[in-house]
C-alpha cells in the first residue's frame, strides 16, 4: 500500500514535470509584435523598457504593430539561432552575419524570399542602400534579406610600433612590399631579444586578381575568370614562399601555428602586424586597439567578393511579414526612430553636443560607454548606416571616409554568385576539411621544406576532390554568367 | 493451453513483488525512454535530404548518399585508425592503472584514505580546456616548464605544438590521469563490498599480500572489469573531442596523429553544417558500437557465462 502511494505521487510528479517543461515558452504575445532576434550589443541593456516605449510610440502609429527584440547572448547566437529555426520557432526578423550559415539556413529554407515584400513595402531600403550591396544577400537570383551597410572593402594597412619605428629611424611611409620591409625586419630580430618581428596573420598583400571563394583552398581568379586552387595561383606561391623564407630566417614566432591571432596581434610583442580591419593615416585606430602608440601604412584596399557583411532576414516562420518589411522601411526612412533604437533615449543614453551639431550643421550626440552604457543597438544592424548621428561610434568623418572607401573599391566579378554545394557536397566537405588542415601551415610558412610540403598539400586537395568542385563551381558560374548576360 | 496461463500468473506475482524495485528504477527508466528510445526517431536523418523548413518527416528521402562522404576518404581513415588505436590503448591502460590504484587504496587502511579518493576523483571535473591551458604550461614554446628545464641544462626547446610524433604520449598521458581516479573509485567501491571473511580465511592460511590480491581481490572485481570494458568497446569508434581538440590547442601540424573521426568531421562539416552527412557519421559510429558490443558480449558469455553483461 506504502509503496503504491509513493509510486502514485511520483508518477504524478514527472506527468507535472513533463507537461510543465512542453507547456513552457509559449509566452505573451496578444498584440503580435514583430519580433527581430539579434545578437546581444552590450551587456546591459537595463534601458530596454523606455527606448522601446518611445520608439514603438512612432512604430505603432505609423505601421500599427510594435517591436520586440529578442536578445541572445553573443557567443552562443549562432547555435541559438540554429536551435530556434530547426525547431519552426515564429518569429519575424534575424540579423545573421555569418555568409555561409546565411546560406545554409536559406538552403534550409528558414528565409522568405523578399523580393515582392521590398518591391511592394520597402521603397525607402530600394532606393537608399548602397547598389553593390543589394547583392551580397542574393541567393540564386533571389533577394533574402535587407543588407547591413558599412565599408564592403576593408582598407588594408600595416601597423608598426611606434617607439621601435622611431629608435631605428625606419621610414614606414614607403613601405609597398614584403621585400621593402625585410631590412627592418632582420634591424628587428638582431637587435630587438624580445619582440618577434613580424605577425604571422598578414596582408595578402592586396591581391586584386584574385578573390576568395565559399570553398576553403579554392579562389577565384580574376582575370581568367575562374576558379582555381589557391596554392596553384604564380602570384600567391610566391607570397607564401616569401614568408617561408621569414619563417626559416625567424622573424615569425616560431611557435605562430598554436598562437591565437587577434589578441596576439596586440600584445606589445611584435614590431610588425595586420591592422584591425581599420586604417587611420594618423595610427590612431590601431594605437587605441593596442593600447600602445602605433603608426600605419596604408596598403590598399580589398577585393569586395560576395562575403562580407551581416544582414536582416525575414523568417518563413513569420505570421506577418508585410509588417516585418514596413518596420525594416520605416527604420531606413525615419532617422530619428533609427537613431532612437541605437542610441537610446535622449538625456537617459545620450546628450547633444550643441557645439558639434552647430559646426557640422548634422545633429551630434555624446554617448554614454563603459559601465553607465545601458543600451546600444549598432545602426549598421538595424539598417541605414549612413543615417546615424555624429558620435564617438562614427564621426561624420569616419562616415565618409567608409562611404569613398566603398566607391573606390573594387567588385569581384563573381559579386552576385552563388555557389550550390548541393551536387558536390560529399567533396566539398572533404575539401574543406583538408584546407584547414594545410592552410594554417601554409600561410605561416612553418613546414620543413616548402616545394615538398606544397606539393603534398596540393595533392591532398586533390585526393579530397578539389578537381570536381572547381569543375562544378566553373560550370555553375558561366551558366549564371550568361543567364544574366542575356537579362 | 493450461501451462501459459500459469506462466502468465507467475510472471503477474512477480512483477508484484518487485513493484517496490521498479519504482524505484521508474526515474531511470523514464529518462531512458525520454531521452534514449524517443530521439531514436532521428535514425531516419542520415537517409534524408533534411530541411528545416520541411522537417523531419517532410524532407525527401536520398537513399545513400549522405553516405557518400565516407567513401574513399583518405584523411577520414586516417582519423579512424586513430581513433579506434587511442580507444584501444585508453582501455588496456586504463584498466590497468585504475584496478592498481584501487588495490592499493584497499590496502591502506588509514583515516586518509577519503581523501586520497578525492584528489583522484578530482580531474575528472576538470574542463578540458582548462586540462589544456595547464599543459600549455608545461609545453609552450618561450614559457614552457618543460623548454625552461631543457634549456636550463643547456639543451634547445622543441616545439612542442609542432610535431606529432610526441602527442599519443601526450594524449594518453592526459586521459588516464583524467579519468583513472574515477574508475579506480568505483572498483574500490565493490571492492569493498567483498566478503570480509575471505581475507580473514586466507590471512589464517598464510597467505602473503600479494597472493591475497591475486586470489580474492582481482576475481571478487573480475566480473566489474569485464563489464567496464564491453562497455567502453561500444564507445570505441567514438572519440573525446574536447580532449583532442583543446589539448593539441586544434595545431594542423598535429592532424597526423591526434585527428579523430569526431574532429575530423567537425572540421569538413562546421560550415557547410550538413546535419544528413553528420548524421550518416554518427549513425555508422554507434551501429559499429552496437555490433562491437553483442560480439564482445558473445564471446565473454562462451568464456565466462558470470561477467558477461547480458
Amino acid at each position: 500500500m506504502y509503496f503504491k502511494r509513493i509510486g502514485a505521487f511520483m508518477i504524478c510528479g514527472l506527468a507535472a514535470g513533463v507537461l510543465c517543461g512542453c507547456g513552457g515558452g509559449g509566452g505573451s504575445g496578444s498584440a503580435d509584435p514583430v519580433v527581430w532576434y539579434m545578437r546581444k550589443p552590450v551587456d546591459n541593456m537595463s534601458s530596454y523598457d523606455v527606448v522601446m516605449a518611445e520608439a514603438n510610440k512612432i512604430i505603432e502609429e505609423e505601421i500599427g504593430t510594435t517591436l520586440e527584440f529578442r536578445f541572445i547572448e553573443y557567443g552562443s547566437y549562432d547555435e541559438k539561432l540554429n536551435v530556434l529555426c530547426a525547431s519552426g520557432d515564429k518569429f519575424d526578423i534575424c540579423h545573421i552575419d555569418d555568409t555561409a550559415k546565411f546560406q545554409q539556413f536559406i538552403k534550409s529554407g528558414v528565409f522568405l524570399p523578399i523580393d515582392d515584400l521590398l518591391q511592394e513595402y520597402g521603397q525607402d531600403i530600394l532606393e537608399k542602400q548602397d547598389s553593390i550591396s543589394a547583392d551580397f544577400s542574393k541567393f540564386e537570383g533571389k533577394q533574402y534579406a535587407v543588407d547591413d551597410q558599412g565599408a564592403y572593402s576593408v582598407a588594408q594597412s600595416w601597423v608598426f610600433k611606434k617607439d621601435l619605428v622611431d629608435k631605428y629611424n625606419f621610414d614606414y611611409k614607403n613601405v609597398k612590399s614584403l621585400d621593402d620591409l625585410e631590412p627592418y625586419l632582420k634591424l628587428i630580430k638582431e637587435n630587438e631579444p624580445g619582440i618577434t618581428p613580424i605577425h604571422h596573420e598578414l596582408i595578402n598583400f592586396i591581391n586584386q586578381d584574385m578573390s576568395y571563394s565559399y570553398v576553403d583552398g579554392i579562389v577565384f581568379d580574376e582575370k581568367e575568370e575562374r576558379f582555381v586552387l589557391n596554392y596553384e595561383l604564380p602570384a600567391e606561391v610566391e607570397y607564401f614562399r616569401k614568408k617561408h623564407d621569414f619563417y626559416k630566417k625567424g622573424y615569425i614566432a616560431s611557435d605562430a601555428i598554436s598562437k591565437d591571432g587577434s589578441s596576439e596581434r596586440s600584445s606589445g610583442k611584435y614590431a610588425v602586424f595586420n591592422n584591425n580591419g581599420y586604417y587611420s593615416e594618423d595610427g590612431s585606430k590601431s594605437s587605441s586597439f593596442s593600447g600602445f602608440p602605433c603608426v600605419e601604412t596604408f596598403v590598399g584596399n580589398t577585393v569586395i567578393a560576395p562575403k562580407t557583411s551581416g544582414r536582416n532576414a525575414i523568417s518563413v516562420t513569420s505570421q506577418h511579414p508585410e509588417k516585418a518589411m514596413q518596420l525594416m522601411n520605416l527604420i531606413w526612412k525615419d532617422d530619428y526612430l533609427l537613431n532612437t533604437l541605437a542610441y537610446g533615449i535622449e538625456g537617459v543614453n545620450y546628450t547633444v553636443n550643441e557645439e558639434r551639431t552647430k559646426e557640422l550643421g548634422k545633429k551630434s550626440v555624446n554617448v554614454q560607454s563603459g559601465n553607465k552604457q545601458t543600451w546600444a543597438i549598432w545602426h549598421n544592424w538595424l539598417g541605414y548606416l549612413w543615417g546615424q548621428w555624429d558620435s564617438e561610434w562614427n564621426s561624420a568623418e569616419s562616415l565618409e571616409n567608409m562611404k569613398k572607401t566603398n566607391e573606390n573599391a573594387v567588385l569581384s566579378k563573381t559579386m552576385g554568385f552563388t555557389f550550390d554545394t548541393e551536387p558536390v557536397k560529399a567533396e566539398v566537405a572533404k575539401v574543406i576539411a583538408a584546407a584547414q588542415e594545410v592552410n594554417k601551415v601554409i600561410s605561416i610558412g612553418c613546414m620543413d621544406d616548402f616545394e615538398t610540403y606544397m606539393e603534398s598539400a596540393c595533392n591532398k586537395l586533390r585526393d579530397a576532390g578539389s578537381d570536381v568542385v572547381i569543375d562544378e563551381m566553373n560550370r555553375q558560374y558561366k551558366e549564371w554568367k550568361q543567364s544574366n548576360s542575356g537579362q | 493451453m493450461n501451462g501459459k496461463k500459469i506462466k502468465f500468473q507467475r510472471s503477474v506475482r512477480r512483477f508484484k513483488n518487485s513493484l517496490p524495485l521498479t519504482l524505484l528504477a521508474l526515474p531511470a527508466i523514464i529518462y531512458f525512454i525520454i531521452f534514449k528510445y524517443v530521439p531514436l526517431y532521428g535514425l531516419v536523418l542520415p537517409f534524408k535530404d533534411y530541411k528545416f523548413s520541411k522537417g523531419f518527416f517532410g524532407s525527401e528521402w536520398c537513399g545513400f548518399r549522405n553516405f557518400e562522404f565516407l567513401a574513399d576518404n583518405t584523411q577520414l581513415y586516417i582519423a579512424i585508425r586513430n581513433t579506434i588505436l587511442y580507444n584501444f590503448v585508453f582501455i588496456i591502460l586504463g584498466i590497468f592503472v585504475s584496478v592498481t590504484a584501487a588495490l592499493l587504496l584497499f590496502e591502506l587502511k588509514n583515516k586518509y584514505v577519503k581523501l586520497y579518493q578525492t584528489i583522484l576523483y578530482l580531474p575528472f571535473y576538470i574542463s578540458w580546456v582548462v586540462v589544456a591551458y595547464a599543459a600549455r604550461a608545461f609545453l609552450d614554446m618561450d614559457y614552457g616548464l618543460i623548454n625552461k628545464l631543457i634549456e636550463m641544462f643547456g639543451g634547445e626547446g622543441v616545439l612542442w605544438y609542432s610535431n606529432p610524433s610526441y602527442w599519443p604520449a601526450f594524449i594518453i598521458t592526459a586521459n588516464v590521469w583524467k579519468s583513472f581516479g574515477s574508475n579506480a573509485v568505483l572498483y574500490y567501491a565493490s571492492l569493498m563490498g567483498t566478503d570480509k571473511s575471505l581475507f580473514e580465511a586466507a590471512k589464517i592460511d598464510g597467505a602473503g599480500k600479494l597472493q591475497t590480491i591475486i586470489h580474492i581481490s582481482i576475481p571478487s572485481i573480475k566480473s566489474i572489469i569485464v563489464m567496464m570494458t564491453i562497455l567502453s568497446i561500444g564507445k570505441i569508434f567514438y572519440g573525446d573531442f574536447g580532449l583532442f581538440y583543446n589539448l593539441t590547442l586544434n595545431s594542423s601540424l598535429l592532424y597526423p596523429t591526434t585527428d579523430i573521426i569526431d574532429t575530423y568531421v567537425y572540421r569538413s562539416l562546421v560550415k557547410l553544417g550538413d546535419m544528413g552527412i553528420s548524421s550518416a557519421v554518427g549513425f555508422l559510429q554507434s551501429v559499429f558500437g552496437f555490433v562491437l558490443v553483442l560480439a564482445t558480449n558473445f564471446i565473454v558469455r562462451r568464456v565466462e557465462e558470470d561477467c558477461s553483461l547480458f
